[in-house]
């Protein structure tokens, strides 16, 4: 029984490695197409990742996916690799270096406000409010 | 394309490093305060800040592209994550703890520059006594 869920839970963490790296790979190329597109005087790209990744993590927990191999590899791993805080807070930090404060407070609310907006909308579009 | 297998590697295993330790805090107990994902996020924040102060401050990168996007765009970006934070703040919101949630978002935000910035500080001193 110990060995069986040891060897569950290795499964499990494959699962999470794999869709991280997917995500992770998405959310380069993502940021560089969105950059590409409006350029880099505020960072589009990281709020676009964000915002998708937590419409998706929305769909997925609406149509009811809590758990097991499925929610570690999309939830977990591709929607935890897709989105990011650490270069939000880097970038966030630069730009209170640099004293723009209507960036700071931008991308600080505007993230925020983004990304629950899109997980609830996902969580709806999903299912999870009607059923 | 060069640059993606880099990217996936490091968000995979960062992906995997965020996951463990969720698995850790739910063995040591569960609560409301959603405990792993906030140290999660502000010490991948600390590393980045770190990563950019020690390599890339000045604007011109001292590595290697691939070890770059492997440890900033990767494991920093897989390791931390904005949808499960949006999730955990919506969900806060909903169950009418409005002011944990004001308290767990203006936490991260705040300690994840403050993070950033110590990051930076650490490895500004270290150039400091290496040159």
């Amino acid at each position: 029984m110990a060995l069986e869920s040891r060897q569950a839970g290795a499964v499990i963490l494959v699962y999470v490695a794999i869709g991280s790296a997917l995500g992770g790979v998405a959310r380069y190329y993502g940021n560089a197409l969105v950059t590409h597109h409006l350029g880099d005087a505020f960072p589009w790209g990281t709020m676009t990742v964000n915002a998708v990744g937590s419409f998706l993590l929305g769909v997925i927990l609406g149509c009811g996916i809590v758990g097991g191999g499925g929610y570690a590899f999309a939830a977990v791993g591709f929607c935890g690799g897709l989105t990011t805080f650490s270069t939000f807070s880097l970038q966030t930090l630069i730009m209170v270096s640099k004293q723009q404060w209507g960036y700071a407070a931008a991308k600080i609310f505007g993230s925020l406000l983004l990304c629950m907006l899109l997980l609830f909308l996902g969580y709806w579009i999903g299912g999870g409010l009607t059923s | 394309m060069r640059l993606a297998p880099a990217i996936g590697l490091g968000s995979a295993l960062g992906g995997s490093c965020r996951y463990l330790l969720d698995e850790l805090s739910l063995m040591i107990g569960s609560s409301s305060f959603p405990l792993a994902t906030f140290m999660v996020n502000v010490s991948g924040s600390l590393l980045i800040g770190w990563l950019t102060g020690r390599w890339a401050l000045g604007g011109s990168l001292r590595i290697s592209q691939e070890k770059w996007h492997f440890w900033m765009t990767g494991f920093c970006g897989g390791y931390t994550t904005f949808s499960t934070f949006s999730f955990q703040v919506l969900q806060m919101l909903q169950d009418g703890e409005g002011q944990a949630a004001g308290v767990y978002a203006a936490g991260s935000v705040g300690f994840g520059l403050l993070a950033v910035w110590l990051g930076m500080s650490i490895a500004a001193r270290r150039n400091l006594e290496a040159s």
